[in-house]
């Protein structure tokens, strides 16, 4: 199919420049179709030898394209698709295209780390050549697609089409986001697994907000004076009018002597002062 | 959103006077809230509301206002002002059976599992269920902080008052 650009013209001895493969073969070239190409390049040029290793090299292309068909097509498409879609990047497509000893995939990463440079919104549909839109498989070295905005690093043997991507990409949000949630919750640390860390951190709510509506109980019965109160002893009333000067500074020592402690046991305090079970 | 869950985590006192560490913002707010509005409905207590359900009204109300720079606090706003019963905890009790049924059944679908607890996780944030999964675990990060803040200055309240 691309026979012709490998004819005897290019290969004749008056044009010794178009012996480097950029002039023959302006798109991204893999590994075996090179050392291939190269084999005929790098022969003495007589017809009946250019020929030979032209139909070779042909050969040698043909089969490594029936090996991966899909995804070599599919990567011209793409190739192609990039460079129709972002206009303002052909310019280094091209140039990063010419470089000859590149692989597909280092010309994947140029150009993402060019268009990386663009503004930080999270659209996964900013990617360049990476994910396509085609069903092109794993290509056969490492792929290394950065996206547009997010890079995120596929391993091996990993789909590398765009919805896979995304879905990789966000889960590793969510397990940054829990892993910052793990450092809040006290007690956290030592445990491992997505379920049971969810499970310390609703029973930590829940408990909180009992805690919460307790202490506001408490407060009420306070609120409103011995008349109400359950037990006059238990819940001696107050002066709410004596209090703000002095609060701040209990609620700063009492939450400097929590985090010292690095736990908080006074609310295990509470549970026992309150007549709520704690479900563990 | 990580920072400022970072920034709470640690009280700095800083040279500067100008800055002043977000969780003694909150708590400054809470409490400058919070105390005026017991002061209040003490005044009030003849009239015949429900006492019980006002005072955690207004709690909630404190802790609202005092973190308004969040999402969870705004759907906590309109809770309160829709209804005048505050909805937040008092399911939270039927929620601790039900979690604990669930850790009883093993097996399933690990994924499930997971899902299921995070909608869980939704159903204790105010206004979680509108949002996503990424937005909410953020959300949870401060919403956990500011109800800390909250439980401090309510005992502290109460100790002095006692």
């Amino acid at each position: 199919m691309d026979l012709p650009l490998v004819n005897d013209s290019s290969f004749s001895p008056a044009n010794p420049s178009s012996y480097t493969l950029s002039e023959i073969w302006p798109f991204p070239v893999n590994d075996a179709v090179l050392s291939g190409l190269r084999l005929a390049v790098n022969s003495t040029p007589s017809d009946k030898d250019v020929s030979t290793a032209a139909a070779a090299a042909a050969a040698a292309e043909e089969s490594t394209v029936t090996d991966l068909t899909a995804g070599w097509g599919g990567r011209k498409a793409r190739a192609l698709n990039s460079e129709e879609d972002e206009s303002s990047k052909m310019v280094s497509l091209s140039s990063s295209g010419n470089e000859v000893k590149d692989s597909g995939d280092k010309k994947r990463k140029l150009c993402g780390s060019e268009s990386g440079n663009g503004d930080g919104s999270m659209k996964p549909e900013g990617e360049t050549s990476s994910g396509g839109g085609s069903k092109a498989t794993e290509q056969k070295n490492k792929p290394e697609p950065p996206k547009d905005y997010i890079h995120v690093r596929a391993r091996r043997g990993q789909a590398t089409d765009r919805h896979s991507l995304a879905e990789r990409a966000r889960r590793e949000k969510i397990s940054e986001k829990m892993t910052a949630l793990q450092d809040i919750i006290p007690g956290c640390n030592k445990i491992i697994g997505k379920a049971l860390v969810l499970d310390e951190i609703i029973n930590y709510i829940q408990s909180l907000q009992r805690q919460v509506e307790f202490l506001s109980m408490k407060l009420e019965v306070v609120n409103s004076g011995p008349s109400t109160g359950p037990t006059i002893g238990v819940f001696p009333t107050g002066d709410l009018g004596t209090l703000p000067i002095d609060l701040h500074r209990n609620i700063y020592e009492q939450q400097e002597a929590n985090e010292s402690r690095g736990s908080h046991p006074e609310w295990l305090h509470m549970q026992v002062d309150g007549s709520f079970n704690r479900t563990t | 959103m990580e920072r400022q869950i970072i920034n709470k985590k640690k009280r700095v006192f800083s040279v500067e006077p100008n800055k002043i560490p977000p969780s003694e913002v909150f708590t400054r707010k809470y409490t400058r809230l919070l105390v005026p509005a017991l002061k209040k409905l003490n005044m009030n207590k003849n009239s015949s509301q429900a006492n019980q359900l006002t005072v955690k009204h207004e709690v909630d109300m404190a802790l609202a206002l005092s973190a308004q720079e969040f999402a969870w606090s705004r759907f906590l706003l309109q809770k309160l002002s829709s209804s005048n019963n505050p909805t937040t905890t008092t399911s939270s009790s039927s929620n601790g059976i039900r979690i604990q049924k669930r850790s009883g059944k093993e097996g399933g679908d690990e994924d499930g599992e997971i899902e299921e607890k995070l909608r869980e996780l939704q159903k204790l944030l105010p206004g979680g269920e509108e949002m996503n999964v990424e937005e909410m675990l953020g959300e949870i990060g401060n919403y956990i902080k500011c109800l800390e803040l909250q439980t401090i200055a309510l005992k502290s309240i109460v100790e002095d008052t006692t």
